[in-house]
Formats: C-alpha cells, structure tokens, sequence
C-alpha cells in the first residue's frame, strides 16, 4: 500500500491505506470516490479554478435562503448544496492540469496514488497524455478507473451524457412513471448513484486483485449500461417473451394490493400485501366486510380484481391519519409506510437508531443532519470523517505535505491561477 | 467450475442463503467475478423461483427470469431445513449471503472466524424496526424518493420495479469485496449489515441536502421538457440544458434561433422563471422531429440528449451489443438475452461462467467440492 509520510488522520475501514486521487465531478463520480472515502481511503479530489465542480452551482448567484449568515465568511461556490452532499470525507484541492506546470505536480502525484478515478468523456485523459499506460509507467500496478456515459468504446462513446439523459437511455424512464403516463426521469438523477456504487464495486474489486498479485488495471464504466443491468428482469421479459413491459404505477406484476393511497390531511400511505399471511392480516387492520369476497380469496384474484381491490382501500386510507395507520398494520406484519416529504426523512427513527444519520458541519454552510454510510461493518467501521471540502481547501496541505511544495512555490501557483481557492483572477 | 480467464474471487467459496432479491443479486455479483457461489436453497426452491415474469408467462419452479438473472453463474444446492450439511457448509464458506436479521443469528456461531457474513434486510439487522416487513414500496416511501417521483398533482411514485433489491445488492456486493480487501491483510472476518432503505435513502442524500439549505423540499416534476422525457414524433427524447452552449446549440438546432440568442435564457438559473412560457415552444419543434435524428444531431453538437428507450429498444440497442452487454442465458430450453456486465475490468473481466441454475442441480457436486474428501 501506499506510505503515506505525514499521516493526517487516524487510519479506519477497510481501505485503510489506499490513497485516490480523483478528477470526479457532479454525482456519479463524486458519488464512486465519496464511497472509497467512507470504506477509509485517503480521497484527493482535483478541480480547477477555472472550472469548478458543476455541482458547486457556479461563481454567481445568491447564498441559498436557509443558511444565509450560518457563517461568517459565506462563497457561492462553497455553499452548493449539491456539490456538499456528495463528496464528503475527501480533501479539495485546486490543480489546472490544463497548464503545464500543474500537469508536472500532477505527475509527480500519481506514483503516491493507488487509484485515479475520473469521469471525463473518454478522450480526455487520453489527451492530456494520461492514459492508462502512462499512468502505469509513472506508478506500475496502477488502477485507472473512468467513468463516462456509454463507455470509452462503441458508436455512443463521444456523445455525451448525464444522469438526465442516461435515465432514458437505460430503459429506466421508460418503466417508471403512472399507468396512463408518460415515461418519466426520477425526482433526482438516480442513473448517477447507480453508475457510481457500480464504479465503487469495480475499484474494490481491482483492488483486491493488485492485492493477491500486484497487477494494476483499467476500468471503463458507461453510465448506460450499468444502470441497464437495473432493468434486467424486464429485458429478459422482451428478449424471452417479446413483451415490452409497461409503465406499472405503483403496481407489482404479481401482489396486489400494492400502492400508495392517499391518507388524511394530504398524507400518503405506502401499503402491499405480498402473500397470504400478510393479506389476512391486512384485512384484520381494514375491516372491511368485502374483501372476503371469493373474488379476492387468492393472490391470483386479487390481482385480476385489482381496481376494485384498490378503490376498497383509497376509501379505508382517506379517513386515515397516516402515521396511526402505519404503526397498526407495521404491528400487523403488513408492508407499511406513511409517506415520507424529503425534510422528514432523517427524522425516522430507525435511520437514527442505526446512526445513518450524521451531524456535518461545514465551515461556511453550517451544521446539517445528512445521510451517511450505507453499511454497518463489525471490525472495520466505515465512517463520515470530514465535510465536502471547500474549493481549493487542501491544496497547499496536500501539495507540501506529498510533494514538499513550499509557500513560496504555492504562492507562485495561485499567482498563475494553477492552484488557489478562489476564482480565477 | 472453469474459469476461462483471471478473475478477482475466483477460489472464494460463497453460500448463498438470500431469501430476497438484494441478497441474490449481491451473491450474483460475487460469481460474476469469479467466487464459487452455492445457491442453497429449500425444496420449494429460493423466493425468486415464485416471482414473475415468467418464461411465456406460465409459472413453473424453473421459468422465473428474474430468478434466472439474478441466480446465473452460482450452483444450486437443494437440502432440507434440517439437513447436517447445512452447518458444514456454512462452516466452509469465506462469504456467508443472508437476507434477514433472525437468519443473520442463526449463522453468526457457526462461521469461521476468517469469513465474511453479509445480511441484507428491508430496514438494517439493528434498531427498533429490525425485524418489520418491508421492500420497494416501504422504501421509497421512508426514503423521500416517493415524494420526489412523480408530477405535482398526482399521486407519490415508487420507481421501477425491484430498484431496491438490485441497488442494495450492489451495495452488499461493494462492501463484501471491500472486506475481503480488508482480509488480504488482515486474516479476519466481519459482519456486514446492508439495510435497503439506507441503500435507497443515500441516493436522495443531494436532494435531502438542497431541502435543508433552501428552507424548503424539493417540488415534484411539472413533466415538461425542462424535468423530462417529452413527445418526439416517433417516440419520447429528454434533454437537458445544464451548460450555456446546451441551450444556444440546441435552440439553433430546433429551429428556435430568436431563444438561443435572448441573454435572458442564456444562464440556467435565470431560465427556470421563464419555463412555463418556454416549455410549449421548444416541446412544439420537439413533437416534429424522429427521436433519433435528434440524438444524432444533438450528440454532434456535444449537447445532452436521451432517446426514451424501451425493452425492444435496449435490448436491440446497437451501442450496447457492440459494447457486449447482452449475455445469453437459457432455462427451460428457452434462450434469451440479460445484461451482462456493468462495467469492463481490463486484466480480471467480468464473465458469464454458468446458466441459472435448476433446483438442486449441482447438490452432490457442491457437497463434494465443498465438504468431500481433500476439501480444505
């Protein structure tokens, strides 16, 4: 593993000792190095100042409404939520490699580095003269690992892409949406965590074979195809049935009941009933005369009987008040969740009891409950260490403590706008 | 087993015992890259056996396709719940896949001290709801992802059909081979708790975040050409217009010149007041043109746009056959086509190594590999 000669935290989870140095950007990248930092790798993610982070809104613009003063020193670029979100537990700084004395630092960082990740369109390494077989020549045994939106090969490679348009292009957006819709794309670019927790998987994977033989390797990740792997059910229902499957709503091609209703005072109550014993239980929380009907004895019936099913239960759920009813039939062992809006979902009591949700304070945002770590592992914990670094917040610390880069020499880099943290001049 | 070229678990013994997609598409994912992944399931077959769709819609313990997609390149083992072998093979196993906290107890005294044990449940093994009923619906609805999807005015909305298995699956898949990492070094084993409505919540996480900085939750989508796919005259394109030159380059394009050049759309922040007026226009010239003599020309003027794919339309794709997506799997004498791998992994290549396996198709040959004389 790599040494690391000024050790700057204290080593957890199980990349300890594994340093990344990252070019990601937005949210499937961003998303891939977030998850190696809370596994405990040591994540240096590079920016340019001339080109920050789209996901850092922009040099212009107002300072979002809720957090307004929450500090005393307040830039636009810093205070993103998006850009804030996603890159926790990595280290910023600013490197142009553009210029040709950043590309040199950049060289001289990659033999300290076990992984480069990033997410450019597939020439662009390429062209900067750091492909893959340059970065093995600067550090043998080397992962390169890049993520794009079709992939560095086939007709698609030079179209660009994002989550937006990657959502239709996997088939996903053609599947979700209501029964009597349109396809629809997700609230928030799902495609990108998607690709991203698959290009996590991939590194773990490459590290683990330089691990057993010392060999370093290549990987190449097209947002479209991972995420078709998310829809392979339906693609096996075209490809052995010649059935192109439809929108389905809220619905399940196999239980019924399965759907949202809507509760009391504008709530929502999420409720199924996925086999028999949770049907009868079901009817003993609704208690309603009808569904013993013979017409809904079965799963099969239920199914074929569906709306009539569905509008017994939209009349029990709108005398409902969501959260009493979501306790009863949880207590019943039926499938149950009152609808949660996007402020109270870090408010659920389970999510908290597990310490999914963690307390960050960022510098110039303020202090926030965010999502943490999707996994609980019992020796090596995996953890939220640091906020989303500010613009540039690491250059200086992480330019003089791997490459001995003096004051002076970094003086002279933010002078030339290849290192710094502030637009460029 | 073969093992055609270098792959990175390859020798790894992995005991399936899911009861629920996340665990077998995580247990997938291991024999994707090479582990001996057993499959050991009940008489009346593992869970996906019973879920649809169906090869030619007739159910049958062997035509589940999705049982099909997430059970390829693993051995099925059929033994009853009592069976002596049970315990041996769990005592063998590097990686132990279960999907329930009660599961996770009963195996947590027999591994061995070096393996790694993976529980993927609907809400985590710990806390107050351990131990509740839940999957996708229940999920998207605690994960805020239900009030996000959908459009204003109408009713919240999961999103497609067993995202959450498939998503935590993946997970589980990433943290196992991270601990396995972990045991190169360090000889021992550990749990892993996967709660899938963690794994869904984490991909709300920015949307989660913007709610709190702005003071208010997010709105649902309005379903114009602004938030998503929209009618093309063959079909449905999304485009989004996230960069300066998205909006100048692909008004030019669409025959709108007199929008490309107004400063007042030029910035994306400062369009989004004037959406209800522009929306109409651009979707107009939209509705006249093929959706993918759009990508094309749009893709030419590196500008983002998505043609809305369906299944005939991805799984005849030309992009993705050329890239080698498409793997071939039979069950029932039926052939058909599944996507294979998610990524490209240059020296230690993601494979298709076995068909879906038949119900207690390699028992006696797992018992032998695995617990036969010689067997470490």
């Amino acid at each position: 593993m790599t040494t690391q000669p000024h050790e700057s935290r204290t080593a957890f989870g199980p990349l300890a000792g594994v340093r990344v140095i990252t070019f990601t950007q937005a949210w499937s990248g961003t998303f891939a190095t977030e998850l190696l930092g809370f596994l405990g790798a040591d994540v240096i993610q590079i920016e340019a100042r001339r080109r920050p982070d789209t996901w850092r809104g922009g040099y212009q613009g107002a300072i979002p409404e809720a957090i307004q003063g929450a500090a005393e020193r307040q830039r636009r670029w810093n205070v993103g939520p998006l850009y804030n979100a996603v890159n926790l537990n990595k280290r910023g700084i600013t490197l142009d490699i553009g210029d040709p004395q950043g590309a040199e630092y950049f060289r001289r960082l990659v033999p300290l580095a076990d992984v480069i990740v990033d997410n450019f369109s597939p020439r662009v390494m390429g062209n900067w003269g750091l492909a893959y077989a340059d970065l093995d020549a600067l550090r043998p045994g080397i992962i390169q690992a890049s993520l794009s939106a079709y992939g560095a090969s086939g007709p698609y490679r030079d179209i660009p892409g994002i989550g937006g348009t990657i959502e239709p292009m996997s088939g996903m957006s053609s599947l979700l949406g209501y029964e009597d819709g349109n396809p629809l794309n997700s609230g928030n670019m799902y495609p990108d965590p998607v690709a991203g927790v698959y290009m996590t998987t991939a590194i773990v994977a490459a590290l683990r074979h330089r691990a057993t033989t010392g060999e370093g390797q290549y990987i190449d990740l097209g947002m479209m195809e991972a995420n078709a792997t998310f829809v392979g059910d339906a693609f096996a229902e075209f490809t052995a049935n010649g059935r192109v499957r439809p929108r389905m709503g809220n619905r399940h091609p196999r239980v019924a009941p399965h759907g949202i209703y809507e509760a009391a005072g504008g709530q929502w109550l999420a409720l199924s009933a996925d086999d028999e014993s949770q049907w009868t239980a079901l009817k003993g929380v609704l208690a309603i005369p009808a569904l013993d009907a013979t017409t809904f004895a079965t799963m099969a019936e239920r199914k074929a009987h569906e709306d009539e099913l569905d509008a017994h239960i939209a009349d029990w759920a709108r005398g409902q008040d969501a959260t009493l009813a979501e306790q009863l039939l949880q207590q019943a062992g039926v499938p149950a969740a009152r609808v949660r809006l996007p402020d109270e979902v870090l408010a659920d009591a389970q999510l908290r009891a597990r310490e999914f949700v963690v307390s960050v304070t960022h510098p110039e945002a303020g202090t926030h409950e965010m999502v943490g770590v999707p996994w609980r592992f019992s020796r090596t914990p995996a953890q939220v260490t640091r906020p989303s670094p500010m613009l540039g917040q690491h250059s200086q610390e992480v330019l003089g403590d791997l490459l001995g880069v003096t004051s002076d020499e970094y003086e002279s880099l933010v002078e030339r706008n290849v290192s710094g943290d502030e637009p460029p001049q | 087993m073969t093992a055609p070229e270098p792959a990175v678990l390859l020798g790894l013994r992995v005991l399936d015992l899911s009861t629920r997609l996340s665990g077998a598409f995580c247990a997938r994912q291991l024999a994707d890259l090479g582990a001996d992944v057993a499959l050991l399931e009940a008489p009346e077959g593992h869970a996906l056996r019973s879920e649809p769709p169906f090869l030619h819609d007739e159910p049958g313990i062997e035509r589940s396709l999705l049982h099909a997609y997430a059970n390829f390149n693993k051995r099925s083992i059929c033994l009853p719940e009592d069976a002596p072998e049970r315990h041996a093979l769990i005592e063998r196993a590097d990686v132990v896949i279960v999907s329930s906290a009660d599961a996770l107890e009963a195996v947590r005294p027999l591994v061995r001290p070096e393996a790694i044990v993976v529980a993927v449940t609907p809400h985590g093994a710990t806390g107050p709801d351990a131990r509740l009923a839940g999957n996708d619906l229940t999920a998207y609805a605690r994960s805020g992802w239900a009030a996000l999807n959908g459009l204003q005015g109408r009713p919240p909305l999961k999103g497609s059909h067993n995202q959450v298995g498939y998503l935590a699956g993946t997970f589980a898949a990433c943290g196992t081979i991270a601990a396995l990492f972990e045991r190169e070094h360090s000889g021992r084993g550990q749990e892993i708790d996967v709660s899938e409505t963690e794994a869904l919540t984490i991909t709300a996480g920015p949307s989660l975040l913007m709610g709190a900085y702005e003071g208010r939750n997010p709105d649902r989508h309005v379903g114009d050409i602004f938030s998503g796919p929209v009618a093309a005259a063959d079909g449905y394109v999304s485009i989004t217009f996230s960069r300066a030159h998205f909006w100048r380059d692909a008004m030019n394009a669409l025959g709108l010149p007199e929008l490309a050049e107004d400063p007042r759309y030029t910035d994306t922040w400062a369009r989004r007041q004037y959406r209800a007026e522009l929306a109409p226009q651009i979707e107009a010239k939209v509705a006249e043109r093929d959706r993918w003599g759009l990508f094309e020309h749009l893709g030419l003027l590196r500008c983002v746009c998505g043609v809305v794919l369906d299944m005939q339309d991805l799984a005849t794709n030309p992009h993705l056959h050329d890239r080698g997506l498409p793997v071939s799997l039979t069950e029932a004498d039926a052939t058909f086509d599944v996507p294979g791998a998610p990524y490209k992994l240059s020296r230690t290549p993601w494979a298709k190594r076995l068909m879906p396996p038949r119900l207690g198709e390699h028992t006696q040959q797992v018992v032998a590999d695995w617990l036969g004389e010689g067997a470490q």
